[in-house]
């Protein structure tokens, strides 16, 4: 066993509302402003809740071998060598993935505060970061994300409230004026990111009360979910949804407009700072991913040595992905959604699944033919 | 041991960073007000005016200013775009300018009459403006605006926004922050309007009585107001918001004067406080001058056989300010007439504005918005040449004012005993 911690279900939970929310925000309501207008608030909580037949498809695997992560049973479940090939493509994807979450974080910082500082500065950083937290193993970053996830939330939901006096609610009509078809597009992306939760796969094995997965992992998909249709309720209440399908980081603009008498006002700092210990928990979550994963297929006696290594991988592509910021932005909104659900955090689940079963029904046919004899 | 002595001396490395391109506050130049420029015959036509606050300034109490106009500096720049301008203004500048502390973006007529699309852009875009600046327009060069002399604050900057914080109060003009200019410009069905700043002359400069009375004390706490209350003792020229310029696909499109303006926030139902005046009931020859304390408007659009058009249902409360005549107008019969004259004369207003606007073919009031809101296929059919449809559009104005109090007196006082 490579992981020798134990974490709570509610910590699980915390840790990827973490892991799903810290990106989320920042980048999504602008996405789905512009493929569902108006009406993207509505895709907002539609695509959350196609998070949980992922969350189930997972569950459902982890419960039934039992102490295993996803690395682990696919090799049972594929036979050694596709299993060997499932396990590496999720690693890949980890890294890949982590990759993208570490450019979203530098390119915003470029963007927004500090245009004059290279990229590579604010990614390796992040890495760096994170892979001590990773060293450090998964209890560490829970409790470490117990505080931060406080921070999060509730630095946004003041942020939120304070908006209020700006909102004009009537943005927000005509309600379904052009069919489903932008609402679906738009969910599309939030289900994208919220078939996040597939992460489970992996911490599911760690869980002090593994059957309580699914509640803790329910709960963070929907949470998160709501946070987001509320931001993206907010998001076009005070600016309208065209104006935030042309902004880049529409929470950051939605920032600049809180004045509560001249005196609360000029909230960014705090909102990036937030934002900033968000993301390090999602790539330290991504990146212990990663690095376990690896160990395990590999049949590695520790994850550690992994771990520079992958951090370098990483760090490496998040500056070499994406040539600019548009490529970035046209990856998360037409590609990312696509590509992670039907391989990884769907696709892959769900033919382990069957598999698991076809398996399973072999096998107790097997069982009876025996006793048959 | 050299193991020890090697992370020592990485650990030592740490004190010695920094902040990346770090600079201090005393090699900043602070920007408060940025005016923008279209000279059309120069070969460089972008002109940005910037109004810097004076270091050696800064830590003097506001208000204080004896030599008066040396709180702010002005520097700028031309150049074939507006960002050329930009940069070039704040190269003329000793120190490193710096944005996020600029409250007010003005912009000429003519650089107006060229579209917001550029103006826009570049505020939208770079890091350092906020989305509360406010946008203004001013009429033929902004850059003169940013040299007025005659004002109350030491700083021009401080001025101009205390003129906006008034007229945000009254109903003489629309002061609002870019971000709520654009997500009107970008609202289908719904074109964008500014406020209007305007370098006002000085009322009566002859007049030897206020000449007179130079203390700086006892007057100040009223501000410039509308354009008349201008008391600070040689002005060539005072500051004044009033106005409202209008835009037609973010090209200017025309004026509306101060009156019109309150016409149109009365169509939009962000009236804020104002006074007219009505003739007596019951004296004629005589006025009456009635305050509006607060209102609303409700917009309904109505279809009916195929033709389009619209309700406007404005509600208002107000008071009597004073009268010139010694009837009793303070019976429930006579504040029910004066709030039929008061909505007579309001409508009378708002019918006025909606004119001018058909005219201009710019819908800034929202009726397509809010048609497209309320029945989104019978605005897609027209969406196409909505502004035409607009200058004809039938709109029903209907208004109930009431009188609620008459101030502290019941009657008037009579000076000769009838």
């Amino acid at each position: 066993m490579l992981e020798k911690g134990k974490i709570s279900p509610r910590q699980a939970g915390e840790l990827l509302f973490m892991t799903i929310f810290a990106t989320v925000i920042l980048f999504v309501p602008s996405i789905m402003a512009e493929k569902a207008g108006h009406d993207a608030w509505l895709a907002a909580f539609a695509g959350a809740l196609a998070g949980l037949p992922s969350l189930g498809v997972v569950v459902w695997l982890g419960r039934r071998y039992p102490g295993q992560t996803i690395f682990q049973y696919c090799e049972i479940i594929l036979g050694r060598l596709f299993g060997k090939l499932a396990g590496l493509a999720y690693v890949w994807f980890f890294l890949h993935w982590g990759a993208v979450v570490v450019r979203e974080y530098g390119d915003f910082l470029s963007a927004a505060f500090m245009p004059a500082t290279p990229l590579s500065v604010f990614n390796f950083s992040l890495v760096l970061l994170a892979a001590w937290a990773v060293v450090a193993g998964l209890e560490a970053i829970a409790r470490m994300n117990e505080f931060i996830i406080f921070l999060v939330v509730t630095s946004l939901l003041a942020i939120l409230a304070l908006s209020v006096p700006n909102w004009e609610l009537s943005f927000l009509q005509p309600v379904l004026a052009e069919g489903l078809g932008p609402v679906l597009r738009g969910a599309l992306v939030s289900a994208g990111w919220h078939a996040e939760i597939a992460t489970m796969a992996v911490l599911l094995p760690y869980l002090t009360r593994p059957q309580h997965a699914f509640t803790s992992g329910a709960a963070a998909v929907l949470a998160s979910g709501l946070i987001l249709t509320l931001g993206v309720v907010a998001a076009i209440s005070v600016f309208g949804p065209d104006l935030v399908a042309v902004f880049k980081f529409a929470l950051h603009y939605f920032v600049h407009t809180i004045n509560i008498a001249d005196f609360l006002t000029r909230f960014e700092a705090v909102v990036m700072a937030a934002w900033v210990a968000g993301v390090f928990i999602k790539t330290a979550v991504i990146y212990y991913c990663a690095a376990l994963g690896l160990g395990q297929v590999l049949g590695l006696a520790e994850y550690r040595p992994v771990v520079l290594p992958l951090g370098v991988i990483m760090g490496t592509l998040s500056v070499t992905l994406f040539a600019n910021v548009s490529e970035l932005a046209s990856f998360l909104s037409n590609v990312w959604p696509a590509y992670s659900i039907t391989l990884f955090t769907l696709g892959l689940p769900l033919l382990l699944l069957a598999g698991s079963l076809l398996r399973g029904r072999a096998e107790s046919n097997g069982q009876k033919e025996n006793l048959n004899e | 041991m050299s193991k020890y002595l090697l992370l020592f001396l990485a650990a030592v490395l740490l004190l010695l960073t920094g902040c990346w391109s770090r600079i201090e506050v005393d090699k900043l130049a602070i920007v408060r007000c940025l005016a923008i420029d279209y000279l059309p015959e120069a070969s460089e036509p972008y002109l940005v005016t910037l109004s810097v606050a004076r270091p050696a300034a800064i830590p003097v109490g506001d208000g204080a200013g004896g030599g008066g106009s040396t709180a702010t500096q002005v520097f700028s720049g031309t150049g074939t775009s507006l960002d050329l301008a930009l940069n070039n203004a704040a190269l003329s500048m000793p120190r490193h300018a710096y944005f996020t502390h600029n409250e007010v973006v003005l912009i000429g007529e003519e650089a107006a009459k060229r579209g917001l699309q550029a103006t826009v852009d570049l505020v939208m875009r770079f890091h350092q403006l906020r989305l509360t600046n406010f946008l203004l327009l001013v009429p033929g060069i902004a850059h003169d605006v940013l040299l007025a002399s005659g004002r109350l604050e030491a700083a021009l900057p401080q001025e101009i926004l205390g003129l906006l914080e008034r007229a945000r109060l009254s109903s003489e003009s629309d002061p609002l922050e870019i971000y709520h200019i654009l997500r009107q410009a970008v609202t289908e069905g719904q074109e964008a309007h500014l406020a209007v700043l305007r370098l006002a002359p000085p009322p009566e400069q002859a007049l030897p009585e206020i000449a007179a009375e130079k203390q700086p004390a006892g007057q100040g706490a009223q501000g410039g107001g509308a354009g008349q209350g201008a008391e600070v003792a040689p002005p060539p020229e005072v500051l004044s918001v009033n106005g409202t310029a209008v835009f037609r696909d973010e090209m200017l499109a025309g004026f509306l004067a101060p009156r019109e303006t309150r016409g149109y926030l009365l169509l939009a139902g962000r009236i804020r406080r104002g006074v007219l005046s009505v003739p007596d009931p019951l004296a004629p020859g005589k006025s009456v001058s009635l305050g509006i304390l607060r209102g609303n408007s409700k917009i309904t659009p109505r279809l009916e056989a195929g033709r389009l058009s619209f309700l406007v249902e404005t509600e208002l409360e107000g008071d009597i300010l004073s009268q010139e005549s010694l009837e009793n107008l303070s019976t429930p019969e006579m504040l029910e007439k004066l709030g039929t004259a008061k909505a007579e004369a309001l409508k009378e207003e708002m019918t006025q504005t909606l004119r001018r606007l058909q005219e201009m073919e710019a819908d800034i009031v929202g009726f397509g918005t809010i048609l497209r809101r309320r029945n989104p296929q019978a605005f897609q059919a027209l969406a196409g040449r909505w502004p035409q449809v607009f200058r004809n559009l039938e709109v029903d104005i209907q208004v109930q004012a009431h009188i609620r109090r008459t101030g502290l007196l019941s009657r008037t006082v009579p000076l000769q005993p009838q």
